[in-house]
């Protein structure tokens, strides 16, 4: 099974919550997106954060298995020790991406760090993209998942996939979400009980943020993104927004998840 | 007329906290009158910083004492963008030209579709090696 946006959801949805200690089974699961990794990720964080702690069962695909490790998924979120201990002491790197999910911590210049690991990445790769449009993207999106998220931690990785020739950028949090955070504005007040989907779809829109003055990030990382040929994808609460070639899908998330998640795929110039 | 390069206001060009302390830093100049801003040879450039930095210019009131220069267009259209946004206008030499205001550009609303299926991913793995690299 690949774990990616079409399922992630429904695959967070099915784990038994009612359990002192919910089993996470990913033993079927031969490769995870940068999304998912991302959004399962998330959703680990939240119910860590609730009090909750999993089993896990890792995967019998090694590659998928190693690609957790090496993305340190098990010393980032609370799982029950004792299940994992051997993949824990499997971490390897490669060039081809952070070999890590990243903590956006609250900091200040935390978005311009993050900005130049990927572009070292990038550039060490020699990835055939405008690595400055991509530089920005990155700065734009994490910077805003560190001023609006409300919660402590975001989390960001990326992946590049020299075969597939494009980059994947996944950012997360788990934190207040887009509706409540632009119905904290009165502006946008009226939205409060708008489906999920349609407040996030909002956000994309020129000046329409939680802030008097207005912003620009989404609409921003949203052109940008399709000036590049690429595509985005955005979780928050049980709602998401596909935006690609120009065009724009929303609708309804199995999984009602706290916070965003969102990743960016940007093809190489052929 | 005062001329100074975006880099002696912030070293970095990415962020809106960066731009906030451009401007701040910029306010001194803006006393003695107009001041160009060198926008040349930035390696990061962002829109947001430049939007930020025009916030805080219009907040001021002292957005038509700047002179924005620069001998890309790519620079001109995110001035653009920013000043269609915002309802504000600017200006800009494009190298070494004369002064010219910067027509805003409109931008395109995206038409969005509800659909009641979750589509599959943009980009469908087919080996589940392609997690090593």
């Amino acid at each position: 099974m690949n774990l990616n946006f079409s399922n992630v959801d429904r695959f967070c949805n099915d784990i038994n919550m009612a359990d002192d200690n919910p089993v996470i089974d990913l033993s079927n699961v031969t490769f995870f997106n940068t999304f998912a990794l991302v959004y399962l990720g998330m959703f680990l964080r939240y119910h860590n954060s609730q009090g909750k702690s999993f089993k896990v069962v890792v995967p019998q695909n090694t590659a998928a298995r190693n690609y957790l490790a090496r993305q340190n998924f098990w010393s980032r979120f609370n799982f029950r020790p004792e299940t994992i201990t051997a993949e824990k002491l499997n971490r390897f790197t490669s060039s081809t991406s952070l070999n890590d999910i990243v903590d956006i911590e609250k900091r200040e210049g935390i978005a311009e760090d993050i900005m130049f690991k990927i572009l070292n990445v990038l550039r060490g790769n020699r990835v055939s993209v405008n690595t400055n449009l991509v530089a920005e993207l990155i700065c734009e999106i994490v910077d805003n998942f560190a001023r609006h998220s409300e919660c402590t931690l975001a989390a960001v990785a990326m992946q590049y996939y020299p075969n597939l020739h494009h980059i994947v950028i996944a950012v997360g949090d788990c934190g207040i979400g887009i509706r409540a955070s632009l119905t904290s504005n009165p502006k946008y007040s009226h939205m409060v009980d708008s489906p999920h989907c349609e407040v996030a779809m909002k956000a994309f829109e020129p000046l329409v943020s939680r802030l008097p003055e207005g912003g620009t990030g989404l609409m921003e990382a949203r052109d940008g993104i399709l000036k590049l040929g690429g595509g985005l994808t955005l979780a928050t609460g049980d709602g998401y927004v596909i935006i690609r070639e120009g065009e724009c899908k929303l609708g309804t998330m199995a999984c009602d998840l706290a916070g965003v998640q969102m990743s960016f795929s940007i093809p190489e110039r052929s | 007329m005062k001329s100074i390069h975006i880099s002696e206001l912030s070293n970095i060009c990415a962020t809106r906290k960066r731009a906030q302390e451009a401007s701040s830093r910029l306010q001194p100049y803006l006393k003695s009158g107009v001041v160009e801003i060198d926008l040349d040879s930035v390696e990061i450039l962002s829109t947001s910083f430049l939007d930020e930095l025009i916030l805080q210019l219009m907040k001021a009131d002292s957005i038509e004492k700047v002179i924005f220069k620069c001998s890309t267009s790519i620079i001109e259209d995110k001035l653009a963008r920013i000043l269609g946004i915002r309802d504000a206008k600017a200006y800009y030499r494009f190298r070494n030209g004369r002064i010219h205001e910067i027509t805003p550009k409109p931008l395109e609303p995206l038409k969005a579709t509800f659909v009641a299926t979750k589509p599959a991913s943009g980009r469908q793995r087919s080996k589940a090696s392609a997690n090593i690299k």
